[in-house]
């Protein structure tokens, strides 16, 4: 059933130290150039450049680690470097620039004690400490490849379990057809805020069957150590065949519902967020293509794009879901 | 007295030039050491364009300077710095055109039909070119006063650049850079409105 090309299981457990590549050689961005008083003009250029001398798909020691058994799940490409995956996020509540998230949230963002409520239509509804969520199935590692909506991709080591494992826990009624998922919206932790790009709290949502598909997982770490406060910590999604906006980080509340929920991004432009935001190089954003992305993470400043799949590359196991769904219409 | 105003004036130019040439130098090295972050490719864009629009904006200053501080030598400093804003919109181009087209023109003309952003930035591009190469003396000697009409073009540049700088950032929502770089070219504009001399025909 699996294509034996791209998933693949994994026979050993420490795939990725053998793909580490060599560290490159670290060049201070500041010593060479701030003698000759360009300091400003750098700065007001080129911030947001986060140093990416160590090209190491090893998380620093000073994460907490959080090993999970290799997935079939598992596309077989290398992971971009941990610096990068950590560097370059999304995650407007902390700043609306790629280097904010890493910038503000490690200092502000308290992940423990951390509560994830489980409401609506269930017939277990329950408030889940983190540390309770966390033990509720074996953990798996999942190299998956983040797509954003904006046209890159990265493929990043999770850590989690099937979300499918928790609803069983929940027992959703027979009247549930979505979840919505919330994240923390704390003013005191976060502030990013005061933006108006999106309402807040930050809300995204999956059809139950979406929900209930193995590929749609539970987050709790990356690179076999457990999230960085800017990748979402200390619970987040991860729904790889949807653009990357989709996989809500620090979630605080997962809610059963009949009606379809509303989305931060569709509430905020409808015309280019829908509700399935399936990774489709067929179905433009209105404002730029969607047939490639710039892979990030490699060598090389020329390296060609890539051209985008169709549910990123998980058509086997997700293309059920949208049978007979027109996918221009339902973006 | 006038010795040491030209002297000053040549260590203001050459600080100046290290000064615009230091984000190309720095940009370059870091890129050789693979330290532009995890989307070089985007450092590279958004840094150049940000120094192309700063240094677009410093030489629309220097004759609002050179009137307000009485300092006639300034005007030597105009070339090198617009020169210098050409530069780095030529890079910012060719950046765009090897990174989001894979060297293909004909993908960047078909873009610039489709995504309003890319035709302004291709339009104030273009309008640069004929200031750029008409930026020396025999230029300014052949041409006598279309000279200074050809480069009253810089306005529309100025302006086309900040359009160009909202729209990237449409979406986001995030027009702070932007309305600061509006702003600035908005006073500028009105300066030079403000001071314009009566036709003489």
């Amino acid at each position: 059933m699996l294509r034996s090309g791209k998933h693949r299981q994994l026979i050993s457990g420490d795939h990725l130290q053998s793909q580490v590549t060599p560290e490159t050689v670290f060049l201070n961005r500041r010593t060479l150039i701030a003698g000759l008083g360009g300091a400003a003009l750098v700065a007001a250029t080129t911030r947001g450049g986060m140093s990416n001398a160590q090209a190491s798909t090893r998380a620093p020691g000073n994460y907490a680690a959080l090993p999970g058994r290799p997935s079939r799940f598992s596309i077989m490409e290398k992971p971009v470097p941990f610096a990068d995956a950590a560097g370059y996020n999304n995650f407007y509540e902390f700043g609306l620039d790629k280097d904010d998230p890493a910038a503000n949230a490690p200092s502000r963002l308290k992940t423990s004690p951390w509560k994830l409520s489980i409401e609506g239509l269930v017939a277990k509804p329950r408030i889940f400490d983190i540390d309770d969520l966390i033990k509720i199935a074996p953990l798996e590692e999942r190299i998956t490849r983040l797509r954003c909506v904006e046209g890159w991709s990265m493929v990043i080591p999770w850590v989690g379990y099937s979300l499918s494992e928790l609803i069983k826990q929940v027992q959703p009624l027979g009247s549930a057809k979505y979840i919505e998922f919330t994240s923390l919206a704390d003013p005191k932790q976060m502030p990013g805020l005061n933006s108006r790009v999106l309402r807040w709290p930050y809300h995204e949502a999956l059809r139950l069957d979406e929900a209930r598909n193995p590929l749609t997982m539970l987050t709790f770490g990356m690179y076999g150590v457990v999230l960085p406060a800017q990748n979402g910590a200390p619970v987040r999604m991860v729904v790889p065949w949807k653009y990357g906006f989709k996989s809500a980080k620090s979630l605080v509340k997962i809610r059963f519902t009949e009606a379809q929920p509303t989305t931060s991004w569709s509430l905020a432009a409808p015309n280019e967020y829908g509700f399935y935001s399936n990774v489709n190089p067929n179905v433009d954003h209105p404002r730029w293509s969607q047939a490639t992305e710039r892979v990030l993470g490699v060598e090389s400043l020329f390296a060609v794009r890539r051209k985008t799949e169709l549910f990123n590359g998980y058509a086997e196991l997700v293309s059920g879901l949208y049978a007979g769904l027109d996918l221009k219409k339902f973006y | 007295m006038h010795a040491d105003l030209k002297s000053q004036t040549r260590l203001l130019r050459l600080s100046l030039f290290l000064w615009a040439a230091t984000p190309l130098v720095d940009l370059f090295l870091l890129a050789l050491s693979g330290n532009l972050g995890a989307n070089p490719q985007e450092t590279l864009l958004r840094s150049t364009g940000m120094c192309c629009l700063v240094l677009l904006l410093v030489t629309l200053s220097i004759t609002p300077l050179r009137r307000l501080l009485d300092w006639t030598e300034l005007v030597r400093l105009r070339r090198m710095l617009g020169l210098w804003a050409f530069a780095y919109a030529f890079i910012h181009l060719l950046g765009f055109w090897a990174f989001e087209h894979e060297f293909l023109w004909s993908a960047v003309l078909k873009d610039a039909f489709k995504r309003p952003f890319v035709t302004v930035g291709l339009v104030g591009f273009a309008l640069l070119i004929p200031l750029a190469i008409t930026s020396n003396q025999w230029s300014m000697r052949q041409l006598g006063a279309r000279w200074k009409t050809i480069h009253q073009l810089i306005y529309a540049v100025a302006l086309l650049g900040c359009i160009h700088f909202f729209l990237h950032r449409a979406g986001k929502n995030n027009f702070f850079d932007p309305s600061i770089a509006l702003a600035v070219t908005v006073v500028l504009l009105g300066l030079r409105w403000r001071w314009r001399r009566p036709r003489h025909h």
